[in-house]
């Protein structure tokens, strides 16, 4: 799935424009969006993930507009990828029952055994296997955040887009996370990740990935870690740095 | 004291005419405010504000102004809906429409974003995300409705107005506890006013343990 935008611009109401003329194009496994706070990471996570529609330009999803299409159409693309916030939203009910909302949304028919070994599965990779039966409310943000990644993993969507996943998670749970998320595209050649973050060590722990700087709305630069991190990369070092962030 | 069978009465009308009010007024006033919240423009602004305005408007104005409506010769006197329960239920109705609109629009503007892009990113249809977000929206509408209950139950104004406190029929709790004051028979005022209180309180409790239930 290639998910391409064409001169895009976004604008919150009434008028402050948080993207200026963003040209890019998913097409590399694992794509990595840096930049500092306010640079536009979130809007262009949700541009992509196809939540947010934008004030200029155009998204093709393959060769076809996706805000052009009717809305069954944009409903089936919009099934092939998910997006998961960095402050995750959790429903009433438990750890388990939050997991399996997404079949529960989407209406799938699967045994339902099989659905629920699969998401202890993936509790269990994440050390969080006695987390199931509990109420999100009673778990840590770090927690949180994981089983919002694995809510979204269980569906095994084509592209997954994370916004700030390591933010809350010690060393440990970030190298399980990033060790599982290389697992996960490699397994499947149609499986891609888009993920927004400010934390500059994950495109240098991500092998191979491909890396664009955003500042300010605009992308300053791109292109794969080994190839940005000169000038540019330093230079966003630096107001990382200067933020205190 | 006692409880004899006409205070059983007025307590069991107050409460249907009350909760109908009320929920006639939910009929409008949760779509009311999801559109707002939903279709956010600078106009939603002017309305809330409207709304908010209304929020703490006299209970008897509201009576005058319906009164004058259904009134004989008013604009819908044809429909002899004067001196009626049905009145009243309309009246509380629209007494706590604004109440109802400015709480759940506050509450719907916390909680409509993150449960519909919850309910988004995991490939809900438009349908289906706003069925995920009222159900989770259910305890704050349900103590929003409460609110809106507790201030028909309490008025005066439009029960008075446009019931006309009429005996077996439209008389209810607060009209019937203004008359005993009138008449000096304060036992039988203060035994109303405490039922008006338990109901108002037992309602209020058991549909914060429902909450809680839920939750």
């Amino acid at each position: 799935m290639n998910i391409k935008l064409v001169d895009v611009w976004y604008k919150y109401p009434p008028s402050k424009i948080a993207l200026r003329r963003v040209s890019l194009e998913i097409t590399e496994k694992k794509t990595i969006i840096v930049g500092p706070n306010a640079s536009g990471k979130t809007t262009l996570l949700k541009i992509l993930s196809l939540m947010y529609k934008p004030w200029k330009g155009a998204i093709l999803v393959g060769s076809k507009s996706y805000w052009e299409l009717d809305e069954k159409e944009q409903l089936a693309i919009r099934r092939r990828l998910i997006y998961v916030h960095e402050k995750p939203v959790f429903i009433r009910g438990t750890v388990l029952d939050n997991i399996l909302l997404g079949f529960k949304i989407r209406k799938i028919n699967l045994n339902k055994h099989e659905i629920i070994d699969k998401a202890l599965h993936l509790l269990e990779i994440f050390g969080l296997e006695k987390t199931a039966n509990i109420k999100p409310r009673n778990l840590s943000t770090g927690q949180l955040q994981l089983i919002s990644i694995i809510r979204a993993l269980v569906l095994e969507p084509d592209v997954l887009l994370l916004d700030e996943p390591t933010a809350n998670l010690d060393i440990e749970k970030r190298k399980i996370l990033l060790r599982y998320l290389e697992e996960y595209v490699k397994k499947n050649s149609g499986r891609k990740i888009v993920i927004a973050t400010h934390d500059l060590l994950i495109p240098l722990l991500l092998e191979d990935s491909y890396v664009v700087v955003l500042n300010d709305g605009r992308i300053a630069s791109r292109g794969y870690v080994d190839e940005i991190l000169g000038y540019e990369y330093e230079k966003l070092f630096n107001v990382l740095k200067k933020k205190g962030t | 004291m006692f409880v004899d069978s006409e205070v059983v009465e007025i307590i069991i009308r107050s409460i249907t005419i009350s909760g109908t009010a009320t929920f006639l007024a939910s009929l409008w006033s949760i779509p009311l405010s999801f559109l707002l919240v939903s279709r956010y423009s600078k106009i939603t602004n002017l309305i809330m504000g409207f709304f908010n305005a209304l929020v703490g408007v006299p209970t008897v104005v509201v009576g005058l102004f319906l009164y004058m409506i259904l009134s004989r010769s008013g604009p819908l006197g044809f429909l002899g809906m004067l001196y009626t329960p049905q009145a009243i239920m309309l009246g509380e109705a629209i007494l706590i429409t604004p109440l109802l609109v400015s709480l759940l629009y506050e509450s719907f503007h916390r909680t409509r974003e993150k449960y519909w892009e919850l309910a988004l990113t995991l490939g809900a249809s438009d349908r289906q995300a706003l069925k995920l977000f009222l159900l989770q929206s259910l305890p704050e509408i349900l103590v929003v409705l409460l609110l809106g209950f507790s201030r028909a139950i309490g008025e005066l104004g439009v029960a008075l107005l446009v019931g006309g406190n009429i005996k077996g029929y439209t008389r209810v709790m607060t009209t019937a506890i203004s008359l005993e004051v009138v008449k000096g028979e304060f036992e039988k005022a203060l035994l109303l006013g405490g039922f008006l209180i338990t109901t108002v309180l037992g309602i209020s409790t058991s549909i914060r343990f429902l909450k809680g239930r839920i939750e």
